[in-house]
């Protein structure tokens, strides 16, 4: 009767640790409704991976290799970048630049906000080889798929707890930008009203857009074309109006689809041995740091241009020039209306917002620029 | 993990690349669609 027993007396308190953290992400999911298509199979696979001998990932037992599927799934759809870059698909068919197309001077606050990345870089550095610092900079776009993609190009040894931190970030945004833009903002500031004008953007613009957008990034930087140019095809796919079904396709089923398998496969990561050292909370203390100073870059430059202009801007529409789109843009508005109630910011901070969803993907391409190629 | 707080230094010339290279680029965007926006105006 020994083998009802004996794989329970191999399990380590180290593994147990991860049922717990398993259990943490399943709650923030489920009680919290952080990020729930993520966090939910993160944790679920947490525990999965987490058993002595798991037939969910590859064991070596008895010298024999057994393969399990989690593991197949990562070599298939992560370790070439393929899912990540799926999911792109997905979330440029639910993009809309038109807030962005109307006042295209918004682009730069996506630009400006990009300042955490390349400051924790400098920080990481100092503790990480040079691959993995700008791999753990990159959680700073609180974008998932980047972060993936540049850690895996750089062949960074901590893709799991890169992943679960930039995830994680992106459910936490409600709760780190606030406070980070009330200390660096007066109240005077934060009711700053701004005029929105509402303009026409023709369907030729719309289609152009991602196009040019694509040729401009693979042409300055060429190892981001693979992630600027999915989620560009993605938009086109939605702007063109007549792919429509493709367009449904791509914003429902196939990111869902990826995300479900996303999640569960980045699991396979999670494994106690990898992912319990001291190195993993350095990566998330990274990760959180690179966050604010990305929501504070943003602010500070914001109020630096309205040093020169005669019309201010709202500096708190700076701290929406992050990926975590369009949790940022309505957090800023939401914050407007806190200190006004007629200060509709929506419009600018969704302008931002999305600018800062192709600015972090084009940060995370100069990175892999940078070390892949070493400089340009 | 070593502590190298010299690679601090070292490295902050990405940091100015980097943030020179996002402008630039996003500058250039920014650019193009201002000029899309004046060749279809009125476009439907």
């Amino acid at each position: 009767m020994s083998f009802l027993y004996e794989n329970l007396l191999l399990l380590t308190w180290q593994q147990v640790t991860m049922w717990v953290i398993g259990g943490i992400l399943i709650y923030l999911a489920i009680a919290k409704e952080m990020e729930p298509s993520l966090l939910l199979p993160i944790g679920f696979g947490a525990i999965l991976v987490n058993m002595p001998f798991s037939g969910a990932v590859n064991q070596y037992v008895n010298g024999i290799l057994q393969e399990g599927p989690l593991t197949s799934l990562y070599t298939a759809g992560i370790a070439n970048e393929l899912f990540p870059l799926l999911l792109f698909i997905g979330i440029g068919a639910m993009c809309d630049f038109g807030p962005l197309l109307t006042n295209p001077t918004l682009m730069i606050f996506g630009a400006a906000a990009q300042f955490g990345i390349f400051f924790t870089f400098c920080i990481a550095s100092m503790f990480f080889p040079i691959n993995d610092a700008a791999s753990i900079a990159t959680i700073g776009a609180a974008d998932g798929p980047t972060a993936i993609v540049v850690a895996q190009v750089l062949h960074s040894s901590y893709l799991g707890p890169i992943m679960v931190a930039a995830y994680s970030y992106m459910a936490l945004v409600p709760i780190i930008q606030p406070p980070v833009i009330r200390l660096l903002t007066t109240k005077k500031e934060r009711m700053i009203r701004m005029d929105y004008e509402p303009k026409t953007v023709s369907r030729l613009t719309r289609i152009i857009f991602p196009i040019i957008i694509t040729i401009i990034a693979g042409l300055i930087s060429p190892a981001s074309v693979s992630l600027v140019g999915f989620l560009m095809f993605g938009n086109l796919l939605k702007e063109c109006g007549v792919l429509n079904s493709l367009s449904d396709a791509a914003q429902s089923a196939l990111a869902n689809v990826i995300t479900l398998i996303l999640g569960i496969t980045i699991a396979s990561q999670m494994q106690a041995e990898q992912f319990l050292q001291m190195d993993t909370l350095m990566i998330l203390g990274l990760g959180l740091f690179a966050f604010i100073f990305d929501t504070a870059g943003g602010v500070l430059f914001a109020k630096f241009l309205n040093l020169f202009l005669k019309k201010k801007v709202n500096p708190m529409i700076g701290a929406a020039g992050i990926s975590a789109f369009p949790m940022s843009g309505r957090i800023i508005h939401k914050m407007g209306l806190e200190e006004d109630n007629q200060n509709f910011l929506l419009m600018h901070s969704m302008g931002v917002n999305v600018s800062g969803q192709i600015a972090s993907v084009i940060a995370g391409g100069l990175m892999m620029s940078f070390f892949m190629y070493g400089g340009f | 993990m070593t502590f190298s707080p010299e690679n601090f230094i070292l490295n902050l010339p990405y940091l100015l690349k980097g943030e020179l290279g996002l402008f630039c680029e996003l500058g250039i965007i920014a650019l193009s669609v201002i000029v899309l926006n004046r060749l279809f105006k009125g476009e439907e």
